[in-house]
């Protein structure tokens, strides 16, 4: 069985189109793909900021904005929304915040990115008020949540998801030279020398089933 | 020896539709003879050759082999045929003849040293030296024909069934492999191939089949049809029997 295995990945492989469609275009694809993603992460984000915002937050949003976001604080917020001003705004409606517009990709990080910086806000403000009460320190454990990564790379998370693409595509690519062969054998009457030999047509398939699993993949 | 009984078969098409293409076919290949299918084009030749190797079953009376009949599990059976399966040589592009060759051997656990004698001996057999290595792709057709006879000896089997083995093979390539196959004759092996070159009939063949629309018009000796016909053109003896077999032009 690994004989004809063997041979089926030597016939398959030792084209040279059939490598550049199988290994090649899959790697271009992931390339292309990482790129567009963040082209798109990093675009520019147009946010408008309700005035009527609590003036600690909105200090600590323009504090820590990213390079491609551009912050407009105003108190006719909606009607330059709808204007088309802003990607999207974030608007004080009672006592609630609402991210309100239309989102794009760059858009949806930015939106959750300004949620967490409202979380730490709210944290920070509670801990200030708290103090301010006079409640004695070794009150209810409230514990917090920080992520450090050693690493200089990030957390990882990018470069499993490349992984993943890469071995997506490659399979995918790998699927018109896995169904070429099975299709080709047919066609180019190869098959009948293999039904000759000395072997049961159920392994003669299962080795050709196997093939066509190793070339997929 | 390879026997066949009341043999016919036919092929079911769409539509209920049924095409019989060999029918009562009782003949006897013996050993260490050679014999010649003739025809004229869809007289049945291939199929009979299919029938013999295994590839198809008939769909009644019996195929055996030296007297056991014919079984597609029993793998003894299996190896002791060679077949070459015509013009449509069935080889991988992408391998060269050797590897073909080394492949096969393989499949048919022959060790490698022995592997290697092989090859050597049916290259200079068949004349292959020059294009051993070169991947079949670019091997012109009497080139893939070698090739693929050479893979069906490759295994040295005791029954040779080849379709049309020399169309294709230049003069010198068509010596080579009749010397190849009066060589196999002397070793006692059964040869059968269907052919349209009368003089290959001549120079190689102890008996002949002639097959009309899937029936057989002659089978004996060649001798026996020279006798019969008066004549040894055997493109005169093949139109004159077709003709009385109820050609139709």
């Amino acid at each position: 069985m690994m004989t004809m295995i063997l041979k089926e990945m030597k016939d398959t492989y030792r084209d040279r189109r059939t490598v550049f469609f199988t290994t090649a275009i899959p790697m271009i694809s992931v390339f292309a793909l990482v790129f567009f993603f963040s082209f798109f992460n990093t675009s520019d984000v147009h946010i408008g900021i309700d005035e009527n915002i609590d003036a600690g937050l909105i200090e600590s949003f323009q504090e820590e904005q990213r390079e491609h976001w551009h912050l407009t604080v105003s108190d006719t917020i909606n009607e330059e929304l709808l204007d088309g001003a802003y990607d999207f705004a974030i608007v004080l409606e009672g006592n609630t915040l609402t991210a309100r517009g239309d989102f794009g990709n760059s858009g949806m990080r930015a939106a959750q990115q300004l949620m967490e910086m409202w979380i730490d806000y709210e944290r920070e403000s509670l801990d200030a008020w708290v103090t301010s009460q006079g409640i004695e320190e070794n009150g209810p454990s409230i514990y917090e949540w920080d992520r450090d990564f050693l690493g200089e790379g990030g957390d990882g998370s990018m470069g499993f998801m490349l992984a993943f693409i890469f071995l997506l595509t490659v399979a995918a690519g790998g699927l018109p030279a896995a169904a070429d062969m099975f299709a080709g054998e047919k066609e180019k009457r190869t098959m009948e020398p293999l039904l000759m030999i000395p072997l049961s047509r159920a392994r003669i398939f299962f080795a050709s089933r196997w093939s066509f699993s190793c070339i997929r993949s | 020896m390879i026997t066949l009984t009341n043999v016919h078969k036919t092929f079911y098409e769409k539509h209920n539709q049924s095409h019989r293409v060999l029918r009562d076919i009782s003949i006897t290949f013996e050993q260490g003879k050679v014999t010649a299918l003739l025809g004229e084009n869809g007289a049945g030749k291939t199929t009979l050759l299919r029938l013999l190797s295994g590839l198809y079953e008939p769909t009644g009376g019996e195929v055996a082999l030296d007297g056991v009949p014919f079984d597609l599990n029993n793998h003894r059976q299996r190896s002791s045929i060679g077949v070459h399966f015509g013009s449509d040589t069935g080889l991988y592009d992408r391998l060269t003849a050797r590897e073909h060759l080394e492949y096969f051997a393989k499949l048919y656990a022959i060790p490698k040293q022995e592997t290697k004698q092989r090859i050597t001996k049916l290259s200079n057999e068949l004349g292959m030296r020059d294009f051993l290595n070169k991947r079949v792709r670019k091997l012109s057709k009497g080139m893939r024909q070698k090739v693929a006879i050479s893979r069906a000896m490759i295994h040295n089997p005791s029954i040779y069934l080849l379709d049309e083995p020399s169309t294709g093979l230049d003069i010198t390539s068509a010596n080579m492999f009749r010397e190849k196959i009066l060589q196999l004759k002397r070793d006692q092996q059964t040869i059968v191939f269907s052919t349209h070159l009368m003089e290959e009939v001549d120079m190689l063949c102890d008996d002949v089949v002639i097959l009309h629309r899937g029936a057989v018009l002659y089978h004996g000796s060649l001798q026996n049809l020279y006798k019969e016909e008066e004549t040894t053109d055997m493109n005169m003896i093949l139109m004159a029997m077709l003709a009385r077999g109820g050609r139709v032009t």
